[in-house]
């Protein structure tokens, strides 16, 4: 991995998810894997980077043992997004490490996708709105098989019914509109597996820093999807 | 003391460094002026969605511009409110994680209290020695799009708000009036320069001193406008197709031949009057040593004219001192200037901050003051 501004060579990447009210960090070094997760709400501001520093110390890390760090880019709440974002852009601006976005959308559906199980992952996008993409069963990164949507809770009825193999729907939606969906005859995930892990997302952006590949710190931003 | 400064409660993303809280080192504002033209304002979220990419490069050319790595950085400042929230909470975590990353100490700044500092901010000029600080107490006039309130300086981190705007501020009543005349986004400047050649006593546009009190109102002034413009205006055409989620401002159409110029000096006078009387009374009576414009508002010539004048008139040689525009109008040196006396007090905050959408200038951001 690259050196760091402190001249010591950095072997783990800090991923950062604060897309929905669910927020997480995680550390990988490629193999192993430390994360915390908790239900922000609207919390995202106060607790994230006091959550970064409780993890590092919880692995017995420093902050000159990160070589990357990645950023969830959404679709998700807007507000919460641009916190966690801001918080990775600092970090990686302070630090000189490379800074990079992994859709949250990915990261929803690549637990279940990579274990071979076709998946529409979901993010509310509230006022009864949710946004959503398709995703093909497969091993390697997730693959969305149509871009995402923002549309009523209807309308994803409606194309749910339309999509050829009855795939699952995993994400962080709202109690009503899981109810909903399940009456509507769709299989959601239970609660456990369509909580959005901080570790997928670092895992997810572990091979590309590994090829050294970066996003441009400045421009990142979030994915903003209007209905 | 070298102070990184992070202001992004509005519609500008600005970074600077200033050291031992009067010498700016470096100044940058990017501004979004142009984002919000098209909207006749400032829209909210595209603030924040502006903030998140600019933030990154305008530190580092503040950085760049100081000529100074972060080594020589003693503490990182950020404006905790009154702002927008989704706009300030840019700033302040990006300015939590170079704290952070840096182990420096954390200064959070009230907007308020910043604009009043931006008095004690000194452009080094070789071979001129910098000119002293405002001598206290001192009164000042903090005018801008948000906020418009007659303050008593005290002594450093000690205010008194005399008194406040009980409606729109006096940059909003200048965007209103602007709106109202057809011209452009921000009201201020578009304003001062429709007015330049204007009659400005040809209408009658109504003052609101609200007796012998120190608060200001500039609602009526603006409905006396619309009633002025009235038979001017033709009617609106009709909206056609989809604005998306954010709504285009569709300015008047009016009559070739109205009076535009006059209108502009008129309703210009009017308030300005209404801001330098006020000013220059409680000057006097307050026992002030100095007095000082600061937001905005205060770029506007008329203004720092009528106030020289008004000043001169009932406070005798009172000294009158207005910071530079560039440091009038939103600015991150104003907030690495403040964080100095604000550390100095003892004022930082841990990873935990939040921000404060509402926060007024007498109420201290870690609630000692
Ligand atoms: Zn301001």
């Amino acid at each position: 991995m690259g050196t760091n501004e402190t001249g010591q060579v950095g072997t783990w990447l800090l991923a950062i998810d604060s897309s929905t009210e669910q927020a997480g960090v995680a550390l990988t070094d490629g193999d192993r894997m430390a994360e915390l997760g908790w239900h922000a709400g609207r919390d995202q501001s106060r607790t994230l980077l006091a959550a970064v520093d409780e993890l590092l110390a919880l692995q017995g890390l420093a902050l000159a043992d990160l070589a990357g760090i990645v950023a969830a880019t959404g679709p998700g709440a807007f507000t919460a997004l641009r916190v966690g974002l801001g918080t990775a852009k600092g970090l990686a601006f302070a630090l000189g490490l490379p800074l990079l976005g992994v859709s949250t959308l990915d990261a929803t559906a690549y637990p279940l996708t990579s274990a071979g199980v076709a998946t529409v992952a979901t993010v509310a996008a509230g006022r009864g709105r949710v946004v959503w993409a398709p995703y093909a069963a497969g091993a390697g990164s997730p693959h969305a098989t149509a871009e995402p949507r923002n549309d009523t809770l209807a309308d994803l009825l409606l194309a749910l019914d339309a999509l050829p193999g009855r795939p699952v729907v995993s994400g962080d939606l709202p109690r009503e509109m899981v109810r909903a969906l399940a009456e509507h005859g769709a299989n959601v995930v239970p609660p456990a597996l369509r909580w959005r892990r901080p570790a997928t997302l670092a895992a997810l952006a572990w091979d590309r820093l590994a090829a050294g590949e970066r996003d441009d710190a400045a421009s990142l931003a979030p994915v903003y999807l209007h209905g | 003391m070298n102070i990184l400064g992070i202001e992004t409660s509005c519609d500008e993303t600005a970074a600077a460094v200033v050291a031992d809280g009067r010498r700016v080192r470096s100044n940058v504002v990017a501004t979004q002026i142009a984002l919000h033209r098209a909207h006749g304002g400032v829209v909210p979220e595209l603030a924040a969605r502006g903030h998140v990419t600019a933030i990154i490069p305008v530190i580092e050319a503040a950085m760049g511009e100081a000529g100074i790595g972060r080594t020589s950085i003693d503490a990182v400042a950020v404006t905790v409110g009154p702002g927008l929230a989704g706009a300030l909470l840019v700033g302040m975590n990006v300015a939590k994680a170079l704290a952070y990353a840096w182990r420096l100490p954390l200064v959070p700044v009230n907007h308020l209290e910043a604009h009043l500092y931006a008095n004690w901010l000194v452009e080094p000029e070789p071979g001129l020695a910098p000119t002293p600080p405002p001598e206290l107490p001192a009164i000042c006039l903090l005018v801008s799009g948000g906020h418009t309130e007659l303050i008593v300086i005290e002594d450093h981190g000690r205010y008194r708000t005399l008194g406040r705007t009980l409606d729109d501020a006096a940059g909003e009543a200048f965007d209103k009036g602007a709106r109202l005349l057809g011209l452009g986004y921000p009201g201020g400047p578009a304003i001062q320069d429709a007015a330049a050649g204007g009659e400005p006593e040809r209408f009658t546009l109504p003052r609101a001193w609200l007796g012998g009190s120190d608060d200001f109102s500039f609602s009526g002034l603006k409905t006396a406008l619309l009633r002025l413009v009235a038979p001017y205006r033709l009617p609106d055409p009709p909206r056609r197709g989809d604005d998306g989620p954010f709504p285009a401002h569709r300015p008047p159409v009016l009559l070739p031949g109205t009076p535009v110029a006059d209108l502009a000096a008129g309703f210009q006078a009017a308030i300005v009057d209404v801001l330098a009387t006020k000013l220059a009374r409680a000057a006097v009576r307050e026992g002030a040593k100095t007095v000082l414009l600061a937001g905005g508002v205060a770029a506007n010539r008329a203004l720092r004219e009528r106030v020289g004048a008004v000043v001169a008139r009932e406070a005798g040689d009172l000294p009158v001192r207005v910071p530079p525009l560039s440091l009038c109008t939103d600015n991150a040196a104003m907030i690495a200037g403040a964080a100095f006396y604000a550390l100095r007090r003892g004022e930082q905050v841990g990873w935990e901050a939040e921000v404060s959408p509402r926060l007024p200038l007498t109420e201290s951001v870690d609630g000692r003051r």
